[in-house]
């Protein structure tokens, strides 16, 4: 029933209205039509496929920016919003809040656009090097779920630190929450992290719309820490891996791309640590090569001496052989000893009745002394 | 506890042991005296590497919420 005594001034009845309408919070889905692009934000109509009704929406410049997606008429788009009444014109328009566009087709017409814009601006041209010796790793991915697991399970055990971002990878807090990863690990973590590491499972074109997307590609390109993707994905490479440091198709593969930068000490120590005994062996030979230089010299003179030393003992050989007594015996001369075995050379020193011994060239004989003749 | 070598470490001891073997490679005249040196140096420096590179568990954490804002 109709209130009499409340007369409303056209405001006022619009505000009422619009307090009225802005409870009435809504997600429509609809194909975009009559897109008209300004600097106080963009303007078209959704509509159904087949059907007749038409609704007036208005989109604000900030809010396009954050959708990280260009739009044009024909795509089907998820908007969530309140529907107003625009008080100058009294125009009625449902004001976006959020929009997503769905539908492979959409989705794949707004991913060539993006990324034919990003590649012209150069976003796709910078790879950097992720370094050696990766050691702290920040991840950026869901808590739960198989794809952290996959990516630890295939990870070295090389006390690597691992401080993982737990975000949304799907769904509209995805891209919001995937740029709070990335400004933490660059500007706020105590200590600097090696590598920024993006992972997700794989999925369609609408699953991985959160890494088609403008904002975050700008966010991955400005990171200072380089930034190793591994999406899993069908077709369409994600523009995030294509504007990233580097990219895999898998978590497991991001893992092994960390553990490939240890393969200068895995596969280098071993080839440095034989060549460096190749190179001391090679010394020790170089020394003895260089003592035996030094002893050749001496062992000559000592051969030299030697044969010296020969010699005079052959000469001294020959003398002794040539003043041997057995050979004067050996021509019928003999030899007298007395009693106390002394060579007898002259008969005073014997007597009467003593007993000798006289050694003849073969044998020798004992006899007493009968008489002294004298000399 | 076997203390933890950072990335530039393990590069600088890689290197130093690389200037090492080159050294090594490069002699004509042998110098004995730094020769033993020089693989004494070398040796330590493959034993630093080779316990970095032994199993040692990585260290996981979650980032607690209101750390990260």
């Amino acid at each position: 029933m109709i209130n009499q005594e409340k007369i409303w001034t056209v405001s006022g009845f619009l505000d009422h209205l619009n307090d009225f309408l802005s409870e009435e919070k809504a997600i429509i889905l609809g194909e975009v039509n009559g897109l008209k692009k300004h600097p106080t934000g963009l303007y078209f109509t959704l509509k159904d496929k087949d059907g007749e009704g038409i609704l007036q929406c208005y989109l604000s410049p900030w809010k396009f920016k954050m959708m990280g997606m260009d739009l044009e008429d024909g795509f089907l788009i998820r908007a969530e919003g309140v529907p107003a009444i625009y008080k100058p014109r009294g125009s009625f328009s449902f004001v976006v809040e959020k929009a997503e566009i769905v539908g492979e087709g959409s989705l794949k017409k707004a991913y060539d656009i993006l990324k034919d814009k990003l590649e012209k601006e150069g976003l796709f041209g910078r790879k950097r090097d992720l370094g050696r010796f990766i050691s702290r790793v920040g991840v950026i991915t869901s808590k739960s779920g198989a794809v952290i697991d996959d990516f630890r399970k295939n990870l070295k055990k090389l006390g690597i630190k691992i401080y993982l971002y737990d975000s949304r990878v799907e769904g509209a807090e995805a891209v919001p929450n995937i740029v709070s990863g990335l400004d933490y690990f660059n500007d706020k973590i105590p200590g600097k992290i090696d590598v920024i590491v993006l992972i997700r499972g794989g999925g369609s074109l609408e699953d991985l719309q959160a890494f088609n997307n403008e904002i975050l590609s700008r966010k991955i390109f400005a990171s200072k820490i380089p930034v190793l993707c591994g999406i899993g994905h069908d077709r369409d490479v994600p523009i995030a891996s294509l504007t990233c440091d580097q990219s895999v198709s898998t978590p497991s593969m991001a893992a092994q791309t960390i553990n490939a930068s240890w393969d200068d000490l895995f596969f280098g120590l071993p080839l440095l640590s034989r060549r460096l005994s190749s190179g001391f062996e090679a010394l020790i030979s170089g020394i003895s090569n260089k003592v035996d230089g030094f002893l050749a010299p001496l062992m000559n003179i000592i051969r030299s001496e030697i044969e010296s030393l020969n010699e005079k003992t052959e000469h001294f050989s020959k003398v002794l052989s040539a003043s041997d007594p057995m050979k004067n015996l050996k021509l019928g001369y003999s030899v007298v000893f007395d009693s106390k075995n002394r060579v007898v050379k002259d008969v005073k020193f014997l007597k009467k009745g003593d007993k000798i011994k006289t050694k003849l060239h073969k044998g020798s004989i004992q006899s007493e002394i009968s008489g002294i003749l004298g000399e | 506890m076997t203390e933890k070598k950072s990335k530039s470490d393990i590069a600088s001891d890689l290197n130093d042991l690389q200037k090492i073997v080159e050294w090594f490679e490069s002699r004509e005249d042998v110098d004995v005296e730094e020769g033993l040196k020089k693989v004494k140096e070398g040796s330590l420096i493959v034993k630093r590497l080779r316990a970095r590179i032994k199993d040692v568990e990585n260290d996981f954490e979650i980032l607690k919420k209101d750390l990260k804002n």
